[in-house]
């Protein structure tokens, strides 16, 4: 399921920035977003496909806890959300009926590079990606991540470019051939666990 | 110069076998399977049958599954990608398939799918748009255009705009039993490792099975992990260790004790050397034979073929026992000449009648031991006048047992009356026989499972579903397109059995790849169901056309089975394919359903292999009869009819106490069983005829050291086996034990008490 795992290395990305947030020094694997906290924000995302300019955009909202997995809620053009956790992946149509899409197992090695991620561990992403970060003034940063030869990510994902200071601001995501995603995260907060009912009905309360 | 040109067309034959075997154009086979049903056979389907089964089992031999089990699910399967990698690089794994290397695996199916999404509807898609529900499928379509975990292109946006293919490969994990993935059960979460070997058979296997004891041995399992596995190469190597060990400690003493009975006896090497060289050349003779008929030699026809050959030492030892005054080597050889020959002649007509059962395996154990015989004789007859001649010196220990075993021997004598109420007892035996002795050909009861192993097994069977025997279903079908459609067919009426839990789930070819017709009625449905009515509306939300689904199917080719392997083991012939069952816990519902089909059969390649092996039992006690009546009518030849009678009965109540004796120690009757009685009969006809053939000459009393000592190589040649811990090692040496004893016993007493001729 590498289109799952596009969706959690976005989450790397979100955490990273998180992560950075919260460090002296704004690089990836500094102190950590805890175990007992959570992110929320919106999110832009222009989806642009090759040979056409106009992008398929969606607004939303999306919360993430290191323990529990991600949600993300699309409002424009139609509501819809997605919920990731270790087990799987499940949505929620317009009118609250649930599918499964795909058992949690087959990005487990994903999930786990978040944990690895959540825990400081850069090493864990150093396998995977070729990583290279660049500080910018007022302390903002950015970083390039592209998948190292033989993993299976690279047939879906060609790079990863990230940038933010505080939080993460901006995720690409660039795909062989030519098309990208462009996510633009905002009004993003690190809170306290639990998670809100609405996220926890979803994820459960965030903990293990 | 006869010894010398025998001696140098035996060294001739190594010669050419050396050759053979070194040249590759002759080979051994260990590979059990390989000759179970082989022949063809007469039953309509029956030697397909056969054949499928043959090649589930191969295919299972080539497979390993290891489970690893935790608390925590990123360390369970983090442990099983640990030990994934080390198990691929190890000699002799072809592939291995985790929870963590699953996404490559998906790459390559979206790969080969990619441009055939409107023929692939998931079942529940198509049901939906059956139901007229295309609205659901169309707002699903927009979720997933948005949907960020989903990686759209134009290319697969004109390919697949409602996004069909997802749920199609979702739904073909699930009828593949969930792959790889983790499975929570119990409140721990397994993740298992499949492994495919290049090897599952012989020392490939072995040296496979070694290889991994040392990576478990030295792998450093998180606390709280705990790793089972299981395979049917486990298995049989651990069977494998455990047989040799036995054979190797009982060879070991038998072959003590042989050397140490000759020169007990004889206080010379020159008998001894005339025993090797008779076994040795008639092993040589017997594998030579069969390698040149056959080209490849299989390891049991080697096994029992010895075994058989094994008897030939008596010839030596009969040449030997000869008391030296009044005569050379070439005098000692005529005394016992005719008695040799009888012996000869009835055990050759006893292999031949194996020979002429269809089964290739019996048939190579034939060939094997009738040319060794003859060999073994020829060496006794052209050898063991020229060799310097030993008299009998029993050491002062050994004279007044081996006197008074004689004495006693010489007392086991019969009158005529006697016989025929001894007669009698046979028939009766035989008849009781026939009412209590049932066959037991259960192939699983024949080695020896370690406990450990079984657990083990049970465990993963028991959390992966796998269900305890692995069943299939057979279907026919002249071409793939036909076939496939019949899956289809067979898929639909078997589901009622896996929603009601008769049955866990089933894979077949189709479910890889759907027939034409399903294709074309899929992109039909597809077209009228979800592409016209929501056709135009998603067209609004993309930046590319909604076309209709144009594409041609995908058909079953070549390009196909390169990019699936798992249609190897489902699609293994031109006129079938196999559909694999897993979790079956109602066989007969299963069965009624599958009898409704024409063209399909259910297989249990257990069953089915030991029904195989049921019937080679048939033939081989079909043969022994023939056997008996080979040596009723040389004996009655030689003896008339009555004493002829009486001899010939000797060997067969050797069979029967065997038999009975077997059925009282639990022994089961099997194949192997079976052939040690034609062991059982071969040598006691021997032992009959020799006596027969000595009463009333004053040489007697050779005869009677003769067969003693007959009796002890054979008894701890063969006999020690059943000490052995593999049951059917164990089985064999009992009946061959209890044979052997049986049939030394009743030699004397059935044999006339003159020499030849008329009536006794």
């Amino acid at each position: 399921m590498r289109n799952l795992a596009c969706l959690l290395l976005l989450m790397l990305i979100v955490v990273a920035g998180v992560n950075a947030a919260h460090a002296e020094s704004p690089q990836p694997g500094g102190p950590r977003l805890g175990a007992d906290q959570y992110l929320q924000g919106d999110f832009v995302m222009e989806r642009h496909l090759a040979g056409f300019e106009k992008p398929l955009t969606s607004r939303g909202h999306f919360v993430v806890a290191p323990a529990s997995g991600l949600l993300w809620q699309t409002q424009e053009p139609f509501a819809g959300t997605t919920i990731l956790t270790p087990s799987g992946i499940d949505r929620l149509d317009a009118g609250g009926a649930r599918s499964h899409v795909a058992s949690g197992d087959q990005f487990a090695a994903i999930a786990r590079l978040i944990a690895d991620m959540l825990a400081g561990d850069i090493a864990a992403l150093k396998d995977g990606f070729a990583i290279s970060t660049r500080q910018q003034e007022g302390g903002r940063w950015s970083a390039v991540l592209t998948p190292a030869s033989g993993n299976p990510v690279a047939a879906a994902v060609s790079q990863l470019e990230a940038e933010g200071g505080q939080f993460v601001s901006q995720v690409k995501v660039g795909r062989p051939g030519g098309d990208f995603d462009l996510i633009a995260l905002e009004n993003q907060s690190v809170a306290a666990l639990p998670l809100p009912d609405e996220a926890a009905q979803f994820l459960g309360k965030g903990s293990n | 110069m006869r010894a010398f040109l025998w001696c140098a067309l035996l060294l001739a034959v190594l010669a050419a076998t050396v050759w053979r075997l070194e040249t590759g154009t002759g080979s051994f086979s260990g590979d059990f399977l390989s000759l179970v049903g082989a022949e063809a056979s007469p039953q309509s389907g029956g030697a397909d049958d056969v054949e499928a089964a043959r090649h589930i089992v191969a295919q299972d031999a080539g497979r390993a599954i290891f489970l690893l089990s935790g608390k925590d699910r990123g360390v369970v399967t983090t442990a099983a990608g640990d030990l994934a990698q080390k198990l691929l690089a190890l000699p002799g794994t072809a592939g291995v398939t985790s929870p963590a290397n699953q996404q490559e695996r998906l790459g390559k199916l979206m790969a080969l799918y990619g441009l055939y999404e409107p023929g692939l509807l998931a079942e529940k898609d198509r049901q939906a748009l059956m139901q007229g529900k295309g609205e659901a499928l169309y707002q699903r379509a927009l979720q997933t255009l948005f949907s960020p975990e989903m990686p759209v292109s134009a290319r697969s946006l004109a390919a697949d705009p409602f996004f069909l293919l997802p749920p199609f490969l979702l739904e073909l994990a699930e009828k593949a039993g969930g792959g790889s993935g983790i499975v929570e059960k119990d409140g721990l979460f397994h993740a298992p490792v499949y492994v495919a070997l290049r090897d599952g058979t012989g020392l490939a296997a072995g040296q496979w099975v070694s290889g991994v004891s040392q990576i478990l041995a030295g792998l450093d399992l998180p606390d709280g992990v705990s790793l089972r596995r299981t395979g049917q190469v486990f298995f049989s190597q651990a069977q494998q260790v455990s047989a040799r060990l036995d054979v190797q400690r009982i060879g070991l003493w038998a072959s003590l004790a042989i050397v140490a009975m000759f020169l007990l006896v004889f206080r010379s090497w020159v008998p001894l050397l005339l025993g090797l060289l008779t076994v040795g050349s008639g092993v040589l003779a017997g594998f030579a034979s069969v390698l040149f008929c056959f080209s490849s030699v299989h390891v049991i026809a080697l096994v029992f073929g010895t075994s058989l050959i094994g008897m030939a030492v008596d010839y030596a030892l009969h040449l030997a026992t000869v008391p030296l005054p009044g005569g050379d080597g070439q005098a000692r050889l005529r005394r016992i000449l005719p008695g040799l020959l009888l012996g000869l002649v009835t055990s050759v007509a006893g292999f031949a009648a194996l020979a002429i059962t269809p089964a290739v395996l019996l048939f190579q154990i034939a060939v094997f031991s009738a040319t060794g015989l003859i060999a073994a004789f020829l060496t006794v007859f052209f050898v063991g006048p020229v060799l310097p001649q030993r008299p009998v010196r029993p050491f002062w220990l050994a004279a007044p047992a081996l006197a008074a075993v004689e004495r006693f021997y010489e007392r086991l004598r019969l009158g005529r009356r006697a016989r025929i109420a001894a007669l009698l007892v046979m028939i009766a035996a035989a008849a009781l026989a026939v009412m209590l002795v049932r066959g037991d050909d259960d192939i699983r009861r024949l080695g020896r499972v370690d406990p450990d192993l079984r657990d083990e097994a049970a465990t993963i069977s028991n959390v992966l579903s796998l269900g305890a025997r692995p069943f299939v279903i057979r279907v026919s079908g002249a071409s793939a397109e036909q076939r496939l459609e019949r899956e289809e067919e067979l898929r639909a009426k078997l589901a009622p059995l896996i929603v009601e839990g008769a049955l866990q789930g089933l894979l077949s070819p189709a479910d890889f790849i759907p027939s034409l017709r399903r294709q074309q009625q899929d992109r039909a449905l597809a077209l009228q169901a979800l592409y016209g009515p929501y056709g135009d509306k998603l067209a609004q939300n993309l930046p590319v056309p909604v076309n209709g689904p144009a594409s041609a199917g995908l058909a079953f080719d070549g390009a196909v089975r390169a990019a699936l392997p798992e249609l190897a083991a489902l699609a293994y012939d031109d006129g079938s394919d196999l559909v694999q069952l897993r979790g079956v816990s109602d066989v007969a519902r299963v069965e009624a359903v599958v009898r409704q089909a024409d063209y399909a059969r259910l297989i249990d390649p257990v069953e089915m292999i030991s029904r195989q092996l049921g019937d080679y039992r048939h033939k081989a006690g079909f043969a022994l009869a023939l056997t008996a009546l080979a040596a009723l009518a040389i004996a009655t030849w030689r003896y008339g009819w009555f004493t002829g009678l009486c001899v010939c009965a000797a060997p067969c109540g050797a069979v029967l106490a065997a038999l009975l004796g077997s059925l009282l120690l639990g022994v089961p009757s099997n194949l192997f069983t079976t052939m040690a009685l034609v062991l059982v009969f071969g040598v006691g006809a021997d032992y009959v005829l020799f006596i027969a053939e000595s009463r009333g000459v004053t040489e007697g009393h050779g005869t009677s050291l003769a067969v003693f000592l007959c009796l002890l190589s054979s008894l701890f040649g063969f006999g020690l086996l059943a000490t052995s811990s593999v049951p059917l090692v164990s089985d064999i040496g009992s009946v061959i034990a209890l044979g052997l004893v049986a049939a030394w016993l009743l030699a004397p007493l059935m044999a006339r008490d003159t020499a030849r001729g008329g009536e006794g």
